[in-house]
């Protein structure tokens, strides 16, 4: 029997507004925002699934965040879960259920005019294997790195579908590929041998777990040589792209297995030598636990050493609440309009919600507050699922419900 | 007007400051001294803090006199001061080093040559001294007393240095690096310490080469006869 949270529960957090995005409150990874040219801002937010592609909120006033522009898929068998901002260029990512469908790859928008994004351009990964893009990173204006299938791309593993593919959108009514970079043995004809499955799936689905696929790749202005991916259960990987046609590995860390798999975002905490390594929890119920976010010592680029994982609350507690409870998304330190820190972290825990740690010491991550909503009214489980978050420069926390929630705005007395 | 107050700092590999405190802190101001190996009391009067600077530096006297002279010494100096910059201060060190080679660019290298009791590459020693990583309080000690005001925090910054006349606290980044909580502790400390404290936020190479230009400078402002880090207490006992 699940026990539902009907209250909320924090500490060191204030909810100061709930948006409910007209009804359509289910919001994917996709978190960008813009300072428009009158001084707005605002929040660009990619929903999780069909019918509503992204939805554009003023959250000037974090107490009374307004609606500005909501748009529609095409269809019902497609997603865009994603999308990233460069000042007024928008990339978002369209991933669709069955491979071979379309439209599958990511398109520019020009947002100059929030309430009327204009599109400027398509780049195709549909393909008979290609799902799409599941996410991108674009934070520069010139690439965008992101999860995509191909035309050209077979992968031995369906799940396999989608690598890491650098776009160049300098020109953004022309976007090219710049460069890419698969795990070694997931294509059709690679000389390596397919990797070992970590936890085998039912094909039946291929969204999920038991895949050796591209979740994140992020890429730093102040270190534009180098990638950084969360490669589901093929771990964390480091890639130098100083010539992105040839990304090459600097090293890899993969707990996975004996961990259950999953390595969703690798972050460097650039003048720390760290990274934080997310896993994504998939399965609701704790049936994928413990689903972990790693502190990683990267003095030694090429020997990374896990140091600490960060602290959860009990699965006794949060386990069998419903849904899924675990680590997921965290705040990215972006670069834009953006809080940038190397010892605070902000991440979302699906039922556990909003949790913010320090890590002044790296070996001891230590929660400083946290909030969990109650279930939002036409949740399909019965807890609210933090779903992605994001934090200003101003110190004010955005995150989103993963699926009727939509968007919580909050302030922490940290 | 009321003086400015005591200045604490807890630097380094320190991760409870007011354990650091209590313990090193309180010995060495009983022992009228103002810098230790990770702690510094800065007061009216305090002379700038050096890399000769007594106190932070603790060498067994067998060592030094192993080591193949001043550049021995110079080596010495810099291997103890990236010993004590905690871990994952990456940023830290990396300037540091950095500031070190510019203080040897700018003093020359050691010269062997000679029997001089100093030499111009000496002025090495006489550079300002960075404090990795310093946890800064202000406190006031009275009579011998040492008290931190109850609402008083620690601030951690990323590098400081004391010039005899004001504690340059250095953080690595823009202010949307700091949570605000962070931003109203930093104001407040700038209250509390006035004009002895000045903060600088280094958030891009020019920045960066700027304050090390400044710090640079500082050497030359040194009184000479210069001397090597070997001024401690611990070393007045004679050689064997």
């Amino acid at each position: 029997m699940n026990d539902q949270i009907h209250e909320a529960q924090s500490h060191n957090m204030r909810l100061l507004s709930n948006n409910r995005l007209n009804g359509f409150g289910g919001v994917g990874e996709g978190m960008a925002m813009q300072i428009a040219k009158d001084g707005r801002r605002i929040l660009w937010l990619a929903h999780e699934g069909p019918p509503k592609n992204f939805t554009a909120v003023d959250v000037t006033n974090p107490r009374d965040t307004k609606i500005i522009c909501q748009t529609e898929l095409p269809h019902t068998r497609m997603r865009s879960n994603s999308l990233d901002i460069t000042g007024d260029l928008m990339v978002v990512c369209y991933q669709v259920s069955t491979p071979g469908d379309s439209p599958a790859g990511i398109e520019l928008f020009d947002i100059s005019n929030p309430e009327n994004p204009r599109s400027i351009s398509f780049f195709d990964m549909s393909g008979p294997h290609s799902r799409g893009v599941h996410c991108c990173w674009f934070v520069d204006g010139e690439f965008v790195h992101c999860a995509g299938g191909a035309s050209d791309f077979r992968p031995r593993h369906p799940r396999d579908d989608q690598f890491y593919r650098i776009i160049d959108v300098r020109n953004p009514s022309k976007p090219v590929e710049a460069g890419r970079w698969w795990f070694p043995g997931t294509r059709e004809g690679d000389k390596e041998p397919a990797p070992a499955r970590v936890r085998p799936m039912p094909l039946d689905n291929l969204r999920g777990p038991d895949a050796f696929r591209l979740h994140n790749a992020n890429v730093y202005p102040e270190r534009p040589d180098r990638a950084y991916l969360g490669y589901i259960d093929g771990g964390a990987i480091i890639l130098d792209i100083s010539d992105k046609a040839n990304p090459k590995v600097v090293s890899t860390w993969n707990p996975h297995p004996p961990y259950p798999g999953f390595t969703h975002t690798v972050m460097p905490l650039l003048n720390r030598d760290l990274l934080v390594v997310t896993d994504e929890c998939v399965q609701d119920n704790a049936e994928d636990w413990p689903k972990l976010t790693w502190m990683v010592d990267a003095r030694k680029e090429d020997n990374l050493v896990p140091i600490a994982t960060f602290p959860m609350p009990a699965v006794e507690e949060f386990g069998h609440k419903g849904g899924r409870f675990g680590s997921h998304n965290i705040h990215e330190n972006r670069p834009g309009p953006s809080m940038r820190s190397e010892s605070i972290i902000y991440g979302c825990f699906f039922n556990a919600g909003v949790r913010i740690f320090d890590i002044t010491n790296p070996y001891r991550p230590e929660t400083i507050a946290w909030f969990v909503p109650p279930m939002p009214e036409g949740s399909r489980v019965a807890t609210a699922q933090m779903n992605d978050i994001y934090v200003d420069e101003r110190g004010v926390i955005y995150s989103v419900d993963r699926w009727s929630g939509g968007l919580y705005v909050f302030e922490a007395d940290i | 007007m009321k003086p400015a107050p005591d200045i604490f700092l807890a630097f380094g590999k320190v991760s409870e400051p007011l354990q650091a405190l209590a313990h090193e802190g309180t010995d060495i101001a009983r022992r009228g001294r103002e810098l230790g190996q990770q702690v510094a009391w800065i007061g009216s009067g305090t002379e700038p803090l050096r890399l000769n600077s007594p106190g932070w530096l603790k060498v067994a006297p067998e060592l030094i006199a192993a080591l193949s002279g001043r550049e021995g010494l110079r080596l010495l100096c810099r291997d103890r001061l990236e010993s004590i910059i905690p871990p994952f201060a990456a940023q830290t060190r990396r300037w540091i080093a950095g500031y070190l080679d510019r203080i040897e660019d700018r003093t020359g290298k050691a010269q062997e040559q000679g029997d001089a009791l100093t030499r111009l590459s000496d002025r090495f020693f006489a550079a300002l001294l960075p404090l990795p990583s310093p946890h800064i309080a202000t406190v006031d000690r009275i009579g011998g007393k040492i008290s931190i005001q109850e609402d008083e925090e620690f601030v951690r910054l990323d590098m400081a240095f004391w010039d005899g006349t004001q504690l340059t606290g250095i953080i690595f980044g823009d202010e949307n690096e700091s949570t605000p909580a962070k931003r109203k502790a930093l104001e407040r400390l700038a209250e509390r310490a006035r004009s002895r404290f000045v903060l600088h936020r280094i958030a891009s190479n020019a920045a960066s080469d700027a304050l090390a230009r400044t710090m640079v400078d500082k050497v030359m402002d040194a009184n000479p006869p210069w001397f090597g880090p070997y001024r401690a207490d611990e070393f007045s006992t004679p050689l064997p």
